[in-house]
């Protein structure tokens, strides 16, 4: 039921919006038809961000996938944390404010993991923030950390351009803006590297998706 | 109840010849390619595809109701205009004044609608040239203004003032004893601009030696350009009966919109060589981006237009 829900607000609604309307350009990989479980890993500028993935994924993933939320942001009431979780399917973790906040990093991560565990794909925007159009914040290290403990389930970049011009930080006003989302293949992480070698491949395989397209 | 109430027999007849030409042409490549594959048949392959989706989206966003004819022909120029607008790196201090200039496009189309010629011809060019700074200072930020200025105020004179013109073809009265209607001149003008795209790049291709515009585009040359100005008169000549104009009139319209034609592709080349892109865009395959197949009848349009008010209605 779900499943019908999102493919008619997504696929039918959005999906066209997005294009003809905001100017979104979807480069999809076919390799990301197959049905599988997936860690989603993209760069974050904007709100359309998540709505554009999820607009980009297969019948069969659309409600399967779920994005990894600020609970500080997204469900500051109940709310906005219904309508969330309802609409875009979001996982509502704390967010680490602190980098040395251990045991509350640890608590975000054991919920990801549970939802991993339970068959649920994930999409998680590692910067943490959206923060100012067309800059790139350093990744955090979580996602290296997910990665490691559960190395059977390959991640997939996603390198998102120019969102952040069309509805950026701080300004609800949404401004068509052509912008691109580049979807590359699921890759699957050596479990024997460490943390910051994960992490920094992550990274690099989700910028190198702009410099492999046509555009630049 | 007729499906395109505005398609008349001659114009039907037109667009027939030319789905037969482009049905010949899709099985001489399709039969070269299945024989003898290789990289040249298949970018040409793709690109006729390309037209039947171009043709199939002329007859529906002309024939089917006046009212939709305004409507796609605004869309076409909102697709163009964020197209143009997203590459040229507008400040986003400035993204409130873009809104306000994404606005103007559907108020032009609406002129052009009611048959409105003095604001037609005045809104942009004199209208948004004042609104554009007025909103900017409202925004209170003085960083890249003259850049932004005359970005969003060229851009819309290009992708929206210019490009409305076509539009204003059926807002023109209808001439008594024109059979094809204004929507012969419309399809005069787009199929000669679009043949001549095709005449120029064949010509180039087989006999192109000394190029034209070497910083530009060093694709285009003499011999094409000539090439594609003679075949283009020789199809006009054969297009008399679409647009309501005698022998001489035709030889010297097919002239002026083959020579703007030539003229758009070299804007938008120097455009793109300027920016360091290849495309436009992504949206049509083969063809880049939608501002990579306007680029000739930006200008043709207009120049077309004039022409024929002139001779029409002065």
């Amino acid at each position: 039921m779900k499943k019908i829900f999102f493919f008619i607000l997504y696929r039918l609604l959005l999906r066209p919006f997005l294009k003809i309307f905001v100017g979104v350009n979807f480069e999809i990989n076919d390799a990301f038809s197959k049905q599988g479980q997936y860690i989603i890993v993209a760069n974050h500028n904007s709100h359309i961000d998540a709505v554009a993935i999820l607009a980009c994924l297969p019948f069969s993933m659309l409600d399967k996938v779920h994005p990894v939320a600020a609970i500080d942001y997204f469900g500051k009431n109940k709310i906005s944390s219904f309508l969330s979780e309802f609409f875009v399917n979001a996982l509502l973790v704390e967010r680490k404010c602190k980098d040395e906040v251990e045991e509350k990093n640890s608590k975000a991560i054991d919920k990801m993991i549970a939802y991993l565990d339970r068959g649920e794909s994930l999409l998680i925007f590692p910067e943490g923030t959206r923060g100012e159009a067309g800059r790139h914040a350093k990744f955090k290290k979580g996602i290296a950390v997910l990665l490691k403990s559960r190395p059977q389930i390959p991640f997939v970049p996603i390198y998102l351009k120019d969102t952040g011009n069309a509805l950026p930080k701080g300004d609800g006003m949404l401004v068509p803006y052509d912008s691109y989302v580049f979807v590359g293949s699921p890759i699957w992480i050596n479990p024997q590297s460490s943390i910051e070698e994960i992490l920094t491949f992550v990274e690099t395989s989700i910028f190198c998706l702009q410099s492999g397209s046509r555009q630049i | 109840m007729k499906i395109f109430p505005l398609l008349n027999q001659e114009v039907a007849t037109t667009l027939f010849l030319i789905v037969c030409v482009l049905i010949v042409i899709t099985l001489v490549f399709g039969a070269i390619f299945q024989l003898k594959p290789s990289k040249t048949i298949k970018s040409l392959l793709e690109k006729t595809y390309s037209w039947w989706i171009i043709i199939v989206f002329f007859v529906l966003m002309t024939c089917i109701s006046k009212e939709f004819f305004y409507i796609s022909f605004g869309l076409l120029s909102f697709v163009a205009y964020r197209e143009l607008i997203s590459k040229m790196d507008i400040p986003l201090k400035k993204r409130r004044t873009l809104l306000w200039t994404y606005c103007a496009i559907p108020i032009q189309f609406y002129f052009a609608y009611t048959e409105n010629f003095l604001l037609f011809l005045t809104f942009i060019p004199v209208g948004m040239l004042f609104f554009i700074p007025f909103r900017s200072i409202l925004g209170g930020d003085s960083k890249d203004s003259i850049r932004s200025f005359s970005v969003l105020h060229w851009g819309l004179m290009l992708t929206v003032f210019g490009f409305s013109h076509i539009t204003y073809f059926y807002s023109l009265p209808e001439i008594p004893d024109h059979a094809a209607g204004n929507l012969g001149t419309l399809l005069f003008l787009v199929f000669l601009t679009e043949v001549n795209d095709v005449f120029q790049f064949i010509c180039g291709k087989l006999l192109g030696r000394r190029k034209i515009a070497p910083d530009i585009s060093p694709n285009k040359t003499t011999e094409g350009f000539l090439g594609g100005l003679v075949l283009t008169c020789f199809t006009g000549y054969f297009m008399q009966n679409l647009a309501a104009l005698n022998f001489w009139q035709t030889l010297i319209a097919a002239l002026v919109i083959s020579i703007s034609g030539f003229i758009g592709d070299l804007n938008m080349s120097s455009i793109k060589r300027d920016l360091g892109i290849k495309d436009m865009g992504s949206l049509i395959p083969g063809h880049g981006g939608i501002l990579d197949r306007l680029d000739s009848l930006l200008f043709s349009c207009v120049t077309f237009f004039y022409l024929y008010y002139y001779w029409i209605y002065v």
